[in-house]
C-alpha cells in the first residue's frame, strides 16, 4: 500500500495533465468553432450602443462620455461600454474586431465554467470529476444556443457579467473549501463583493449572484464545514437570506403589481400576458438547450405567440402546469443529497432567467438570455451523472465517452450555425426560413433586396412585415411607418419614386401618422446623405411638415419623431421649419439636452438671439449640475465663442 | 515462488512464439500482396462519393468543412459520416484523393480488423457452449491466431480491402466486432461469478457507442444487436453465476427471433411496404429473395473454395431466380437452407459452434442479401459474415491435426496459409492497375454487362488519351475498334441498358461515321426511354450525354437529347439528376429555351420538396441575372437543406 502510493500519485499528476491538455484543447476547439463568425454583420443594438462610439483617436477626451453615456440599463453598463471604447482606441478593427473580442471572451468564460465545475464536483468527490467538469465545460462552451450572444456584438454586457458572476461564483466556492478545510482565507472572500459589484456594472442581470450563491450554499455545499459538519452561522445566514429575499419579492410582486404592470404600457402585452407567454418560452429555452433545433435559432423571435390567457393558446396551460409539477418534483428530490444537486442545477437555471423574462417590460424572446442559466442546466446533468456514478461506478467511462459524443454533436450544430452567423445574406435568409410571420426578418430581406436594387421584391417583403406585425406579441406597425420605410427602400435602390406616394403619407392615421423612430430616423439619414439624389427631398420635408407643422402636435407623434424631422430640415438648411421642430421636441421632452442644442444651432443660424441665450442659460444650467457630458460641453463652447 | 513463476513465464514464452511468428508472417504477407495493388484503380462508387464529392475534398482549416464532409455522402440512411470524416482526414493529410494513402488506410483497418477477430475468437472459445471443445488456453489462442489468419488472407476481402469506398463495410465491421468482443468479453465475466446493475449498465452503454460508431459508417452496424443474440443463444445459453439462467434463455430466443418476426409480420400484413421499394429496379422482392437463396450459397463456396477465376467485382451476370423453379436450383438452395437453419435451431446444444458460424453468417447478411432493393452481388457482403466460418475453420483445422496423427500442424497451416496468400497475390495483382482488371473482370465473366462496359470504357479512356500517349493511327483505330466492340456485346447481354447505348452512339459519333449513319442509337434509347426503370449505371450514362452533346462534335445531336431529357422527366418527375443534366444542356442557349428550363426548373423544384439539387439548379439559374429570384431560390435551398449539408457551397454564392 505504502509503495503503491507514489505510483497512485504519479498517475494522478499524469491524469490531471491529460485532462488539462483535453481542456485546452476544448477551449481552442471553441475559438476555432466560432472564428468564421468574425465576418459577420452588425445587428440592431450593435448600431445604437456600439457602432455609435465615434473617432476616439482625435477626439479622446469623448471616452468618458461613451463609457458612461449607455442608456441600455438601469446603471449604465459602464464596464462594458469601457471595454468598446477601449477596444475602439486599441484595436479599432470595427465589427470583426469586436466580433474576435467577443469570441475570446466566451472562450475565457468556458474556461472559468470547466474551473467552477472542477470544484464542484471535486467537493461532491464524483469519480472521474475532472473529464466530467472538462466535457461539460464543454457542452456549454459549444453549445448552439450561445452563438446569438456571442457573434452579437453588443451582447458582450451579457457576457462579460457572466464573466464576473463566474469569478465571484469561484472565488466564493475557494473560500468555502478553505472553511472545510480549516484554512479559510478573507482573501477568498473579499473579491466576491468586488466582482459582483463589477458584474452589475456590465449588465444589472448580475444581481441574480446573490441568490445563486446562496442556493449554491444550501444545496450544493450544504453548510458542511469541518469534519463534515454543518457550519451553524452560514446555515442560518444562508436560509435567513432566502427567506428574507422570498418574502420581499413577494412582497413586490403582491403589493406593486400595479407599478409593475404599468411600465408595461408601451408593450402590446399586459404584466399577466408576459408571465404567461414567458412561461411557454422559457420551456423553449429548455428544448433548444437539450434538443437544439438550429434552424430557428437566431435574432429574430418576434413572431412568438402571445398568450392572452391560460387557454389562449392551450400550450400555456400545459406550460404553467409543467412548472407546477416541476416545483413539485424539485420539493421531492431535495428529500435527498444527489436530489439537492439537481435542484441547483435546475434553480441556477431559472434564477438566470429571473430578471429578463419575468416582470420588466423587455421584449418576449432572446436566446442571449440563456447564456449564464444555461450553466445551470449544464450543471444539473453533472449532477445527474454524480448520482449515477457514485452508486454504480462502473458506467462511468462509457457515460464520459456519452458525453464526449455530445460535445460532437454541438459543436457540429455549432459550426454550422457560426457559418449562417459569418455572412449577412445567409442569416438574413436562415431567419426568414425558420421566422417567415417574423417583421423584423421580412424587413431585413426588404433591405437587402433594396440594396440589390430589386425594388419590387423589396416592396413585397416590406409588405410582408407590415402584415407580420399584426402578430399580437408585436405593435400593428402603422401605415405611415409602413410608407415610409417603402420610401426609405426606394431610395436605397436609387428608384424613383411616384410623387402620390409622398403626398399620401400619413393619411390612413392622420391623428397620428407615424410612430416608428426608426424608420423616419433611416429615411431622414439617408436623405441628409444624399443616397438617393433623385428623391423629392423637399417634397417629402413639406408632406412632414403639413403633417407635424400644426397647433395639436403633441399628441401627433412622440418627441423623436420632431427632433428626427429637425434633423431633416437641418439638412435641408430650412433653420425656421427645423426650429419649428425643436421647439416641440422641447415641449414633449423640456430640458433635453439634445432639443437644446438643437434650439441653440437653430437659433443661431435664424439670429434669434433671446431664444439662443435662453438656450445657453438652461445648458450652462445643466452644466454646472454635471449633466452636460464632454462633447456637449465642447458644442456650448462653440455657441459661447462665438 | 519466484523459481515457479520464471518458469511459467518461459513456458508461456515458449508457447507464444509460433504465435507472433505466424501473425508476423500473416501480416508480411498482407502487406506484400496488398501493397502490389495500392496504387490500384479509383471507379464506380468511388467516384461519386470521393472523386467527384467536392465537399469531402476539404483542407481541414475550418471545422464546419469537417462537418459538411461527414455529411457529404448521399449513400445510406444517415449519410456515413463516420466513414466519410476518415476519407475527408486521408484528403487532409496528402492534400488529395491518392488511390496509395485511401487504399493503405483500408489496409490498415483491416490488419486491425484480423487483431480484433484474433481477440474475438478466443474470448468465444471460453464460452461455457465451447467447454466439451476442452481447448487449452494455447489450443484456443491457436484457433483464434488461425480463424483471424484464414480471414485476412482471404482472396474475397480484395474487393472490399482495395475499393476505397468500401472502407465503409470495413468500419461497420469493426465497430461491430468490437462491440461482440465487449459483449464476449463481459459476458464470460458474468457467466462465471454474475454482474451487479452497475456493470450491466456500462457494459450496454458500451454496445451503444459501439453499435453508433459501426451504424454511421454503414447501416449494416444496427446488425450488431442481432448478432450479438446469435452470440448468447448458441454459445452463453443464459449462463450467469455458474448457472443456466431460464430467463436468460428465453430473452436470447427473443433477441434473436424477435426481428424475424416483425419482418415476416411485415410480409404478411403489409407487404407492399417492402415490394414498393422495388419501383426502381429490374427485379421484384420475390425474384430478390429467391436469388439471394442461391447467391447465399455461393459465398459459402468462395469462402470454402476460394476460385479467384469465378470471384470478381461484377457479378451481374447472375441469373435471376424468376421462380422457385426457374431455375431449379433456387428450390434446392432454398430448402438446403431451411434444412440448415432448422438444423442450427435443433442441434445448437450439439454443435453450437457450426450453429454459431451459420447464424452468425445468415445475421450478418440479413441487411443486404434479404428484403431490401439492392444489386444481386457483391463480394464485399461477406467481410463481416465469414469470421463466423474463419473462427470454425480455426476449430476444424486444430481438430483434424490433433485426430490425424501423421499430419503435423505447421505443414497443414502453412499448406492452408500458402495456398490463400498465393490466391490472394493473383487477386490483388489484377486490381493493380484498371486496365488488368478491366481486362481481369472481362475474362472471368464475358457475360457480365458490367465488366463489358468496364473494360470498354477503359479502352475508351485510353483512346481519349491518344495523343497524350503518342498513339498513332493505328492504334488509335484499333483501340477505337476494340473498344466498340465491349460496348456493342454490353448492349447484346443487357439491350436495356443506357449506358452501352450511349457509349456506342459516341464512339459512332467521333470515329465511326459511317455505322453513325446507320444506326440510329438515340432512336434506341427514346424507344428504350418509354419501359426503362432508370438505375444509378443508367443516370450516369445520361448525364455523360449531355457532357458529350455540349460538346462542338456532340452538338449535332443536342436537341434530340433535349427530348430524350424531356420524355425521361416526364417519366420521372422527382429525379432532379435528370433535371440537372437538362440544365446543363439548355443553361447556355437561347431566350426560348432558357424560358422553358425556367419552367421546367421551376416545376422539378416544387415537385421535389426534400431536394436541395432542384432549388440549387434553380438559384444556379438565375445567377446574375435576376437576383431577387437568386435569393428566393438560394432561400429555398437554404430551407429544403436540412442538416445544413451544402451550406458551404450556399455561402460561396454570397462570397462572390
Amino acid at each position: 500500500m505504502i509503495a503503491q502510493a507514489p505510483v497512485l500519485a504519479n498517475r494522478d499528476v499524469a491524469g490531471t495533465l491529460a485532462v488539462l491538455l483535453l481542456a485546452l484543447l476544448v477551449l481552442l476547439g471553441g475559438a476555432w468553432a466560432y472564428w468564421p463568425g468574425i465576418s459577420g454583420p452588425d445587428l440592431l443594438d450593435d448600431r445604437s450602443s456600439v457602432l455609435v462610439i465615434g473617432d476616439l483617436h482625435n477626439r479622446p477626451e469623448l471616452a468618458f462620455d461613451y463609457v458612461f453615456g449607455d442608456k441600455s440599463g438601469l446603471l449604465g453598463r459602464p464596464v462594458s461600454m469601457a471595454s468598446f471604447v477601449i477596444e475602439k482606441l486599441y484595436l479599432d478593427e470595427g465589427i470583426s474586431g469586436g466580433k474576435k473580442i467577443n469570441i475570446i471572451l466566451h472562450v475565457l468564460n468556458g474556461s472559468l465554467v470547466i474551473w467552477l465545475f472542477w470544484l464542484l464536483f471535486r467537493f461532491l468527490d464524483v469519480p472521474g470529476y475532472r473529464p466530467l467538469a472538462v466535457l461539460l465545460g464543454a457542452i456549454w462552451l459549444l453549445h448552439p444556443l450561445l452563438v446569438s450572444t456571442v457573434l452579437y456584438l453588443v451582447q458582450r454586457m451579457t457576457m462579460l457579467s457572466t464573466f464576473f458572476m463566474l469569478l465571484a461564483s469561484i472565488s466564493y466556492v475557494y473560500w468555502r473549501l478553505g472553511l472545510i478545510a480549516g484554512t479559510a482565507s478573507i482573501l477568498w472572500l473579499l473579491p466576491v463583493p468586488v466582482f459582483f459589484v463589477i458584474a452589475l456594472f456590465a449588465k444589472e442581470n448580475a444581481i441574480v449572484l446573490v441568490p445563486t450563491l446562496l442556493l449554491l450554499e444550501v444545496l450544493w455545499l450544504q453548510c458542511v464545514g469541518r469534519d463534515g459538519k454543518v457550519i451553524k452561522w452560514l446555515q442560518g445566514v444562508s436560509y435567513g437570506l432566502i427567506a428574507t429575499g422570498s418574502i420581499a419579492l413577494l412582497s413586490v410582486l403582491l403589493f406593486k403589481w400595479d407599478y409593475l404592470a404599468a411600465r408595461l404600457h408601451r408593450r402590446p402585452f399586459t404584466l399577466a400576458e408576459r408571465l404567461l407567454t414567458e412561461a411557454r418560452i422559457v420551456w423553449d429555452y429548455v428544448g433548444q438547450l437539450l434538443r437544439p433545433q438550429v434552424a430557428r435559432m437566431g435574432l429574430y423571435h418576434d413572431d412568438v405567440v402571445l398568450s392572452r390567457g391560460l387557454l389562449e393558446p392551450v400550450s400555456t396551460l400545459y406550460s404553467v402546469l409543467a412548472w407546477l409539477l416541476l416545483i413539485l418534483g424539485c420539493g421531492v428530490l431535495l428529500r435527498w443529497q444527489g436530489g439537492r444537486w439537481i435542484v441547483f442545477g435546475i434553480a441556477w437555471f431559472v434564477l438566470g432567467h429571473s430578471v429578463e423574462s419575468t416582470v420588466l417590460p423587455l421584449e418576449l424572446y432572446f436566446e442571449h438570455r440563456n447564456y449564464f442559466p444555461a450553466i445551470g442546466l449544464v450543471l444539473a446533468l453533472g449532477g445527474l451523472f454524480a448520482i449515477l456514478v457514485k452508486r454504480w461506478p462502473e458506467p462511468k467511462a462509457p457515460l464520459l465517452v456519452c458525453l464526449g459524443l455530445c460535445v460532437v454533436v454541438l459543436s457540429a450544430q455549432t459550426s454550422s450555425q457560426v457559418q449562417i452567423w459569418s455572412s449577412r445574406s445567409l442569416l438574413l435568409l436562415n431567419h426568414l426560413n425558420g421566422h417567415p410571420k417574423s417583421a423584423r426578418a421580412n424587413i431585413d430581406m426588404a433591405s437587402e433586396l433594396a440594396r440589390l436594387g430589386e425594388i419590387e421584391a423589396a416592396h413585397h417583403y416590406s409588405a410582408m412585415a407590415f402584415e407580420a406585425s399584426a402578430n399580437e406579441a408585436s405593435t400593428q406597425e402603422r401605415s405611415g411607418d409602413y410608407e415610409i420605410r417603402n420610401l426609405a427602400l426606394s431610395c436605397v435602390a436609387n428608384q424613383p419614386v411616384a410623387p402620390e406616394m409622398i403626398d399620401n403619407l400619413g393619411r390612413k392615421n392622420p391623428n397620428r401618422p407615424l410612430s416608428s423612430v426608426t424608420t423616419l430616423l433611416t429615411m431622414v439619414r439617408l436623405l441628409q446623405d444624399n443616397t438617393c439624389p433623385q428623391f423629392d427631398r423637399l417634397g417629402f420635408a413639406d408632406r412632414m411638415a403639413e403633417l407635424f407643422l400644426v397647433g395639436n402636435f403633441e399628441h401627433k407623434a412622440s418627441a423623436k419623431i420632431y427632433s428626427n424631422l429637425a434633423v431633416l430640415e437641418n439638412a435641408l438648411q430650412r433653420y425656421d421649419k427645423a426650429y419649428a421642430y425643436a421647439e416641440r421636441f422641447l415641449a414633449l421632452s423640456p430640458n433635453n439636452k439634445r432639443g437644446l442644442l438643437m434650439k441653440l444651432h437653430f437659433a443661431t443660424a435664424l439670429g434669434k438671439v433671446d431664444a439662443a441665450d435662453e438656450a445657453i442659460a438652461a445648458l450652462q444650467h445643466m452644466d454646472e449640475q454635471g449633466k452636460l457630458t464632454v462633447g456637449e460641453q465642447q458644442t456650448l463652447t462653440i455657441y459661447l465663442e462665438k | 515462488m519466484a523459481e515457479r513463476g520464471l518458469v511459467a513465464s518461459n513456458r508461456m514464452t515458449a508457447s507464444s512464439r509460433p504465435m507472433y511468428i505466424l501473425a508476423s508472417l500473416v501480416i508480411a504477407a498482407c502487406l506484400l500482396a496488398y501493397g502490389l495493388a495500392l496504387n490500384g484503380p479509383l471507379f464506380f462508387d468511388d467516384v461519386p462519393n470521393l472523386l467527384d464529392n467536392n465537399l469531402v475534398q476539404i483542407d481541414g482549416a475550418a471545422l464546419d468543412g469537417w462537418r459538411v464532409a461527414a455529411l457529404s455522402s448521399d449513400a445510406g440512411l444517415f449519410y456515413r459520416p463516420v466513414a466519410m470524416l476518415t476519407f475527408a482526414l486521408n484528403h487532409v493529410v496528402s492534400g488529395e484523393f491518392t488511390a496509395v494513402s485511401l487504399k493503405a488506410t483500408n489496409l490498415v483497418i483491416h490488419l486491425l480488423l484480423g487483431a480484433l477477430l484474433y481477440f474475438f475468437a478466443g474470448a468465444l472459445l471460453q464460452a461455457p457452449a465451447l467447454r466439451a471443445l476442452r481447448l487449452s488456453t494455447h489450443e484456443g489462442q491457436l484457433v483464434a491466431a488461425i480463424g483471424a489468419s484464414l480471414w485476412l488472407l482471404h482472396p474475397i476481402h480484395v474487393s472490399t480491402v482495395l475499393y476505397a469506398v468500401q472502407r465503409m463495410t470495413q468500419l461497420s465491421a469493426l465497430g461491430t466486432l468490437a462491440g461482440l468482443l465487449v459483449y464476449t468479453r463481459y459476458r464470460l465475466r458474468w457467466a462465471a461469478v454474475g454482474a451487479g446493475p452497475g456493470e450491466v449498465l456500462g457494459a450496454a452503454i458500451w454496445l451503444v457507442l459501439l453499435g453508433v460508431f459501426a451504424a454511421l459508417s454503414k447501416e449494416n452496424g444496427a446488425l450488431l444487436p442481432w448478432l450479438i443474440a446469435v452470440v448468447e443463444v448458441t454459445l452463453f445459453r443464459g449462463t450467469w453465476r455458474g448457472r443456466s439462467r431460464r430467463q436468460l434463455v428465453a430473452l436470447g430466443w427473443i433477441a434473436l427471433l424477435l426481428p424475424l418476426l416483425a419482418v415476416l409480420t411485415i410480409a404478411m400484413f403489409s407487404p407492399e411496404t417492402l415490394s414498393a421499394r422495388f419501383g426502381g429496379r429490374e427485379f421484384t422482392l420475390q425474384e430478390r429473395l429467391f436469388t439471394q437463396g442461391r447467391v447465399l450459397w455461393q459465398y459459402l463456396g468462395w469462402l470454402l473454395l476460394p476460385n479467384v477465376l469465378d470471384m470478381g467485382f461484377f457479378q451481374d451476370d447472375v441469373a435471376l431466380s424468376r421462380g422457385i423453379l426457374a431455375p431449379v436450383t433456387t428450390l434446392l438452395a432454398l430448402l438446403a437452407w431451411a434444412v440448415v437453419i432448422g438444423a442450427c435451431l435443433v442441434w445448437h446444444k450439439r454443435y453450437p459452434l457450426l450453429a454459431f458460424a451459420f447464424l452468425f453468417y445468415l445475421v450478418a447478411h440479413s441487411m443486404e442479401s434479404t428484403v431490401l432493393p439492392l444489386e444481386m452481388v457483391f463480394e464485399h457482403r461477406n467481410y463481416l459474415p465469414s469470421m463466423g466460418f474463419a473462427v470454425l475453420a480455426g476449430a476444424g483445422i486444430l481438430r483434424s491435426v490433433a485426430s490425424i496423427q501423421r499430419l503435423r500442424l505447421r505443414a497443414v497451416l502453412g499448406g492452408i496459409l500458402g495456398i490463400l496468400a498465393v490466391l490472394l497475390v493473383v487477386r490483388t495483382n489484377a486490381w493493380s492497375d484498371e486496365m488488368t482488371l478491366a481486362k481481369f473482370e472481362v475474362i472471368n465473366h464475358p457475360q457480365s454487362a458490367r465488366a463489358n462496359f468496364f473494360y470498354g470504357n477503359a479502352l475508351f479512356k485510353r483512346l481519349r488519351k491518344a495523343e497524350a500517349l503518342g498513339l498513332g493511327e493505328e492504334d488509335q483505330r484499333a483501340l477505337a475498334v476494340s473498344s466498340r466492340r465491349y460496348f456493342e456485346h454490353m448492349h447484346r447481354i443487357d439491350e436495356r441498358d443506357f449506358a452501352a447505348l450511349v457509349m456506342l452512339y459516341m464512339l459512332d459519333t467521333m470515329y465511326f461515321p459511317g455505322l453513325a449513319e446507320k444506326n440510329d442509337w438515340l432512336a434506341t434509347m427514346e424507344e428504350l426511354a418509354e419501359t426503362r426503370r432508370l438505375q444509378t449505371s443508367d443516370r450516369t450514362a445520361l448525364a455523360a450525354l449531355v457532357r458529350f452533346s455540349t460538346t462542338p462534335t456532340g452538338d449535332l445531336g443536342r436537341a434530340r437529347v433535349g427530348a430524350l431529357l424531356d420524355y425521361l422527366i416526364a417519366r420521372n418527375p422527382r429525379r432532379t439528376d435528370l433535371m440537372v443534366g437538362k440544365f446543363r444542356l439548355l443553361k447556355d442557349r437561347d431566350d426560348a429555351s432558357r424560358e422553358s428550363l425556367r419552367a421546367s426548373l421551376e416545376q422539378s423544384a416544387q415537385l421535389n420538396h426534400n431536394s436541395g439539387q432542384a432549388a440549387a439548379s434553380l438559384a444556379d439559374f438565375y445567377q446574375s441575372d435576376d437576383l431577387a429570384s437568386t435569393y428566393e431560390a438560394v432561400r429555398e435551398w437554404l430551407r429544403r437543406d436540412r442538416y445544413r449539408r451544402e451550406l458551404l457551397v450556399i455561402r460561396e454564392i454570397f462570397d462572390q
